[in-house]
């Protein structure tokens, strides 16, 4: 069910994760996806995992959660991890049938790749967990406002997906409202090839852009009842400032991203 | 036999997770051919869960549901027939509206039967009718009528499939009060001249009080009361308990009886209030 | 005049056709109308009676064709004030789901101010005391969409209050709601109404909503049919019933009974005003009695 996907969600809480500064948080994130690549071994990979954990820990999140939001990728990480068994014919052969060999160099470089996925995923999905919608274009238009200066109206931008943001819900609600209608009619919208399948959700469709326009048009005028005026003089709801906490967080990374450089440098790199 | 049965029917959303809701509670109840009943609740009561397990559109957790005595899971072919034999029309229906002309919508129901383009022509012309939809609609875009006429497309849609059963969902929800007596007056006019078996699923009592032959009031995902209108209304303060709105008429004789005078409380049109006001008065002296 | 916060003269307004179209009709033909600050009316009219229409003219998102419309004295057709005016006068829509912009309640509430570019500290607490008025106040960090109608519609409510408005328009604020959000809304508007002096036009067609206005219009074609208190438009029940419109019945039975002879008080229109009178008719006749 499209419900279940909890990727992009947003689940409130007051821990110290959910109150760190938007735009850090999204800067960090972004910073915690590079090192990731720039793992060279285990010890280092290690370091940037216990990085994760301790951020999970402190972000209160249920476990289950965190859980939840690898369902979607399993697939992808038995993927890479087949490749990589396939692939890398290093190391000492465990098991051998005609061409196919598993080595062990195989073996630690799925197990390596997977980890690194996994960890990729778990960060933006705290991210996203722990931050408002809101919060987070707000970030997102906060961070790119020098693009203003090459006329890109960042402010734009992130209104757009504030909206789509509140929509999106209503949007699934109303599909699948409108997908029991039709099929009340004796639509059979899950059965059939491609092109009939295709077809079949012309019934669906066409109601659910009727809908969205009637209510872009409205949401229009209630944008308008309300003063909006795009991006010039508005204020916000929330300041954005600094705090202690914030500043902890920075060196935290940064003992966090030397662990890492000192274990490349010292030790063999793995890749 | 009753035309449609469910037996002990439970339904139950996120089975194994925190969020597991049951939906309905082992309701039991039977439908003979012809009457008009009423299905009330107030949001979240299960009226409409039990809606979409009446034409197969869900499948029920436990228990059956009965069509002339058969069960409608049987076979995959039995549940595909289930929806043209028992036509569900959604609230706010015009937003299921989607072809080009209003012909080729209401069409789309006998279509998907498989029935031949004459029997599709006869059967779209026979629901327009019935729903008072001109010739010269026939051919417009459905998007470029008024919300009632809307309205009125979009349950001739679910008509035009001459469902035995037609259930409607809050059929007249949102439209003003022209609106809403017509087609109120329209659905009370195919039934009796088609003695189609009909379920309005509704938030009040007020919308089907004058017409039902029988009231079914959900709760909690139960059947709390059911009964004729008069039977259901004989303990009106019990329609309160489950959350739903007395007309404003009741609400005077519950008033009256509540300050001990002696009043009958299962009053709902004016006609029934009017007989018992004259005969209080007549008995107590302030009229002659 | 200095008690008049909405004010139209001689108001007509048309939609503009699709090209190559003939012009469609007037919709609001002329309309004279003064609204009192700190009042609560209520506009009756079936659908296309224009009342929508007078919503959307009374903030400048609509500007007559001929006439003006004047808020606190300000001219809608001036572009410069449409800023001040929209703040004095809250549009709410039929439909809550399309008016709310932000995912969190709070952040949706605060829309508004932050257009004004309002300072951060009184946003917050704008937004605050917007939520309490509309006893939303415990939902304020929920998503919309979880919310039901009736509340859904009490956070766009709030979303107006946050700006400080003098008057409320409300188009239809109840049609998609069940009885129990109906309830609350209308609770809600009675009590901003009476706590905050908040002037209110209320535009429906449920009858019901209207028998405790101060003052109760009724449209029709785009002009005004009826104008007067509850009891002196629900008199009129011909007029009303051959525009569409239904009186209460439970003014319709105390009419009836009048005219059969019953010594009802006139112009009953509650269920409550219509106990209590037959409550104390049976009272003095026991009196008398004994």
């Amino acid at each position: 069910m499209i419900r279940d996907i909890t990727i992009g969600q947003y689940f409130p809480g007051k821990s110290p994760v959910h109150n760190l500064d938007a735009r850090l948080k999204l800067v960090l994130t972004f910073v915690y996806i590079v090192s990731i690549f720039f793992c060279k071994n285990f010890v280092s990979l290690g370091v940037s995992l216990v990085y994760l954990v301790f951020a999970v820990l402190l972000s209160r999140i249920s476990l289950k959660l965190i859980a939840k939001s690898l369902k979607p990728i399993v697939i992808i990480v038995l993927l890479t991890s087949v490749l990589q068994i396939f692939y890398n014919d290093d190391g000492t052969v465990l098991f051998q049938r005609g061409w196919f060999e598993i080595t062990t160099g195989g073996l630690i470089m799925a197990v390596f790749t997977s980890v690194r996925i996994i960890a990729l995923v778990l960060a933006s999905s705290l991210l996203t967990y722990t931050t408002s919608p809101t919060l987070l274009t707000d970030a997102i238009e906060r961070l790119f406002s020098p693009l203003k200066k090459i006329k890109i109206n960042v402010h734009t931008i992130a209104m757009m997906m504030t909206i789509a943001l509140r929509f999106i819900p209503l949007l699934i609600d109303e599909v699948d409202k409108i997908m029991s209608a039709q099929k009340a009619r004796g639509a059979q919208l899950d059965s059939g090839g491609v092109l009939k399948r295709g077809q079949a959700l012309v019934p669906v469709f066409i109601p659910l852009f009727v809908n969205a326009f009637t209510r872009a048009y409205d949401l229009a005028f209630a944008m308008e009842c309300r003063c909006y005026r795009g991006g010039e003089g508005r204020t916000r709801l929330r300041v954005m400032k600094f705090c202690k906490r914030d500043y902890a967080a920075i060196a935290f990374t940064a003992v966090c991203l030397a662990g890492i450089g000192v274990s490349n440098a010292l030790l063999t790199a793995l890749i | 036999m009753p035309i449609l049965e469910t037996q002990n029917l439970s339904y139950v959303y996120g089975e194994n997770t925190p969020f597991r809701v049951q939906a309905l509670e082992n309701v039991n109840l039977s439908i003979e051919k012809g009457e008009l009943v009423g299905i009330i609740g107030h949001t979240g009561s299960g009226k409409s869960t039990l809606m979409q397990h009446l034409n197969g559109l869900v499948k029920p957790s436990s228990g059956k549901v009965l069509l002339d005595g058969a069960d409608i899971h049987a076979s995959k072919a039995a549940t595909y027939a289930a929806r043209f034999r028992v036509g569900l029309c959604f609230q706010y229906p015009e937003y299921q509206l989607f072809e080009s002309t209003v012909y080729r919508d209401i069409a789309f129901g006998p279509r998907n039967m498989g029935l031949s383009k004459e029997q599709v022509d006869e059967r779209v012309r026979r629901a327009a009718s019935y729903l008072e939809i001109r010739d010269t609609w026939l051919n417009k875009s459905p998007f470029d009528l008024s919300g009632g006429e809307k309205r009125r497309v979009a349950i001739a849609g679910v008509l035009a499939m001459e469902p035995e059963i037609l259930i409607l969902d809050e059929p007249t929800a949102g439209l003003d009060p022209r609106g809403r007596a017509q087609i109120a007056s329209l659905i009370e006019n195919y039934r009796v001249s088609t003695g189609s078996t009909i379920l309005i699923v509704s938030h009040s009592m007020d919308d089907v009080a004058e017409t039902a032959t029988r009231v079914l009031v959900m709760d909690n995902g139960a059947v709390a009361l059911s009964g004729t209108v008069d039977e259901v209304f004989r303990d009106a303060a019990a329609l309160e308990r489950h959350g739903l709105d007395v007309p404003q008429i009741t609400r005077v004789f519950l008033s009256l009886r509540a300050r001990g005078v002696e009043v009958r409380t299962d009053i709902y049109t004016e006609k029934q209030a009017r007989r018992e006001l004259i005969r209080l008065f007549k008995k107590r002296g302030v009229l002659q | 005049m200095q008690d008049v916060i909405l004010d139209f003269r001689d108001v007509s307004f048309r939609y503009e056709a699709d090209e190559d179209e003939t012009p469609l009709p007037l919709c609001v033909k002329h309309v004279n109308l003064q609204i009192e600050k700190g009042s609560f009316t209520v506009i009756l009219g079936h659908n296309g009676s224009g009342k929508s229409t007078l919503a959307k003219l009374s903030n400048s998102i609509l500007v007559p064709e001929s006439g003006k419309v004047f808020v606190n004295g300000m001219d809608t057709a001036d572009e410069d004030l449409s800023y001040d005016i929209r703040r004095t006068v809250g549009v709410v829509f039929q439909n809550p789901d399309n008016q709310i912009v932000a995912s969190v309640v709070e952040e949706d509430v605060a829309f508004g101010p932050e257009n004004l570019g309002v300072p951060p500290e009184e946003i917050r607490k704008r937004v605050d005391d917007a939520l309490k008025a509309v006893g939303m106040y415990e939902y304020r960090g929920h998503a919309p969409h979880k919310l039901s109608g009736g509340q859904k519609q009490r956070v766009a409510i709030a979303g107006m209050i946050a700006m400080l408005p003098e008057c409320l328009v409300l188009d239809e604020p109840t049609a998609m709601l069940d009885p129990q959000g109906r309830r609350e809304v209308l609770d809600t508007i009675r009590r901003l109404n009476r706590e905050r002096g908040i002037t209110i036009v209320l535009i429906t067609h449920f009858m019901e909503e209207a028998v405790d206005a101060d003052r109760v219009l009724v449209m029709d074609d785009g002009e005004i049919l009826l104008d007067g208190t509850p009891q002196a438009v629900f008199r009129e029940a011909q007029t009303l019933r051959r525009v569409g419109l239904e009186i209460p019945k439970v003014a319709q039975l105390s009419a009836d009974l009048r005219e059969y002879g019953v010594p009802l008080p006139p112009d009953i229109l509650t269920a409550h005003a219509l106990s209590d009178a037959i409550y104390s008719l049976l009272g003095e006749r026991n009196h008398a009695d004994s």
